[in-house]
């Protein structure tokens, strides 16, 4: 317990909330399902080990809590409440970040419908790709990219069937003219094929990129380009897509790790999302184009006519 | 501010000076001087000593290694990606970061020597900020660290009165925190212990860093100056009768210098992008008229608005103010620079630039 100039007693996270269970792992800790004593809430903590070598703060920390105190107070993003300061077992100073706590995740959710034929509604996909794109276009307009958009970053309430983005960890601001940026980022099967291919300059593209391959995932409840190395993942793309030239993709050929590849024709979407609709396979093409600038934006995607039956009003 | 007992000078990157300074025809003593470690802050102007060549390869075979950075360069024009790839979102972006910069909570008190410290002045943080420009080339750190740092700096500040002693160390912990959000791999702490002259040990660095995070309340985004002046530059060089990059360097070292002056504090960053943005026209042309149609709607800003920030930022290029703190002038002498802070600059802006009236057709 801490008492602040003002008199006001702060308490430790640790005097603040009762652990539940663990509920996760990232890099730099663990994420338990706790409750807020004073108000029996219950919240998700995120614990962040500090004093790792004396380090201080992590990057991933620092920025994820920066960018977080931007964006928390849209509902398509995940909200942190707050941030404690605690101490561990062996006496280290520990960090919580305290989030609103949410039941499942996509990737869950996804899994769930794990019995054959057994296929996400395509009115609940719909909703779920308009929330998306609606959370994404916010950031984006924020001036943040998320960079690390996969299934098991996008936290779900399954009552309400609410989506929010989660795990900002590797977002990070960019600035109009984009700079450089490094291009370890991005699990492998959502990552773009200009950062596979080594790019530094990139923007959101990026992450619309990771939107259309969950938009699949949601489809056929199977990744769309499971990759098992930078190379396997690039091949996967060129297989559906057809390998890009400087035709398709003028400045492909002068990316830092652009090779001679295996020349695939383009496949039709359809063949590897059977089941979407024709509106969602436009849009879907739209999120999968090779040029950056030419992949549809997440504020011109909320407008495509994929979602005009979508009611909009609660979402 | 802390001094370290041997004082040692810290290494300098000399055949480079060298090299720029014959270039660029400075002094030829220029090259050889060396800064040291944040000396006594009371001392207004900049601690420099003399040393020898021998004494520089010394101290050179004792340095450890610092880790290989991209070459801190403010960004060149014909590298730039296409901006197209914000472009439904570029308005959105400005807006945002327009309605950010005028929130009182991150906005630091622009009387904060006055009103909160006891202990420090407007002169040592001048002296601070010097030397933090001075550890940025070091480690070669992007620009945007160098401005978030300052920022830090005075938020802080506007918040905790501080001993002088303490300083250099919030400097230290400011740019370690700026690092760690900007960089794409920072220095580590060790680094920042080590340019102290290992005044500050590192549990007194990461200790202050959670200082200043909880201070700050861990509100690490926002716009700078050098937000503004990317979002300004484009249409700010057409029509200058010089190149892009010679434009764009002029516009950087002008906004830099900016950071040294206290009373720069009080104008919104992007009146100080667009103030630099109407300097290095004038500059560059100063019989023409530096601002337009184009400039007034892309920044909103009229001539008279920024007539006191250009002024401020006049008198600082030609040392009227700030004369002793040196960093900052001397890294744009450099070739890599342009030799930007060696351009020829009136001594006197005509008021008639500032005005309405006239034969100006972009006035409304």
């Amino acid at each position: 317990m801490e008492k602040t100039g003002a008199g006001v007693v702060v308490l430790s996270a640790k005097e603040a909330f009762e652990k539940l269970e663990k509920v996760g792992e990232g890099t730099y800790g663990k994420v338990y399902r706790a409750r807020e004593k004073a108000t029996g809430k219950i919240v998700a903590l995120k614990k962040t080990r500090l004093h790792e070598d004396q380090d201080g703060v992590p990057p991933t920390t620092l920025r994820e809590v920066s960018i977080l105190r931007m964006l928390s107070r849209d509902p398509h993003v995940v909200s942190l409440m707050d941030v404690k300061q605690g101490q561990n077992k062996e006496g280290k100073t520990v960090l919580y970040l305290v989030f609103e706590y949410m039941d499942t995740d996509l990737k869950k959710f996804i899994r769930s419908f794990d019995q054959p034929g057994q296929n996400i509604p395509p009115e609940t996909i719909k909703s779920l790709m308009y929330q998306l794109c609606k959370g994404i276009a916010f950031c984006h307009g924020h001036g943040i990219l998320h960079r690390d958009l996969k299934p098991h970053n996008l936290l779900m309430d399954r009552k309400t069937m609410m989506l929010k983005i989660a795990d900002l960890g590797l977002a990070r601001a960019f600035t109009v003219p984009i700079k450089k940026y490094t291009h370890e980022i991005l699990t492998l099967w959502y990552r773009a094929p200009e950062v596979l291919l080594g790019a530094t300059h990139y923007s959101m593209a990026v992450d619309i990129w990771s939107v259309g391959c969950i938009f699949a995932e949601l489809v056929t409840r199977r990744a769309l380009f499971p990759g098992d190395s930078e190379l396997q993942q690039l091949l996967h793309i060129f297989r559906l897509l057809g390998t890009p030239n400087e035709e398709v993709w003028p400045g492909v050929s002068k990316l830092k790790d652009w090779h001679e590849y295996p020349q695939w024709n383009s496949q039709s979407l359809s063949t590897a999302v059977p089941g979407l609709e024709e509106l969602g396979l436009d849009l879907l093409s739209q999120m999968l184009e090779y040029e950056p600038s030419k992949r549809i934006s997440a504020k011109k995607a909320m407008e495509h006519a994929y979602f005009d039956d979508l009611d909009k009003r609660n979402l | 501010m802390a001094t370290s007992e041997n004082n040692n000078a810290r290494p300098q990157r000399v055949a480079k000076k060298r090299a720029a300074a014959a270039i660029c025809e400075l002094h030829r003593n220029a090259a050889k001087r060396k800064r040291v470690v944040l000396g006594d802050l009371t001392n207004v102007s900049s601690n420099y000593v003399a040393v020898t060549e021998k004494e520089i390869q010394k101290q050179k075979k004792v340095k450890r290694e610092q880790p290989a950075r991209p070459v801190s360069t403010p960004e060149k024009v014909e590298e730039r990606h296409d901006p197209q790839l914000c472009g439904p979102y570029v308005s959105d972006i400005y807006e945002y970061l327009r309605g950010m910069e005028v929130d009182p909570s991150k906005r630091p008190l622009p009387d904060y020597v006055q009103k909160v410290q006891r202990d420090v002045n407007a002169n040592m943080r001048g002296v601070l900020v010097d030397w933090l420009v001075e550890v940025a080339e070091e480690y070669k750190l992007v620009s945007d660290t160098l401005y978030f740092c300052v920022a830090y700096i005075d938020r802080f500040l506007s918040l905790n009165a501080l001993s002088r002693q303490k300083l250099q160390l919030l400097g230290v912990a400011s740019m370690l925190i700026a690092s760690k959000y900007e960089e794409i791999k920072p220095p580590d702490v060790e680094d920042f212990c080590y340019i102290t002259d290992n005044t500050y040990s590192k549990e007194e660095v990461v200790n202050m860093e959670a200082d200043i995070l909880k201070a700050l309340k861990f509100e690490l985004g926002g716009p700078t100056v050098k937000t503004f002046l990317r979002r300004f530059s484009r249409v700010a060089q057409e029509g200058v009768d010089t190149s892009d990059l010679q434009f764009e360097f002029l516009s950087c070292y002008l906004a830099e210098l900016s950071l040294l002056d206290y009373n720069c504090i009080k104008f919104l960053p992007s009146l100080v992008a667009a103030s630099v943005v109407f300097l290095a026209r004038f500059m560059f042309s100063t019989k023409t008229h530096p601002w337009n149609l184009a400039l007034h709607q892309l920044t909103r800003y009229k001539p008279a608005d920024l007539k006191e920030c250009v002024l401020n930022l006049h008198d600082l290029y030609l040392s009227r103010r700030g004369a002793s703190l040196q960093a900052v002038r001397e890294k744009y002498k450099q070739h890599k620079f342009k030799c930007v802070a060696t351009t020829a600059s009136p001594p006197k802006i005509p008021l008639s630039f500032f005005e309405f009236g006239g034969q100006i057709l972009w006035q409304l």
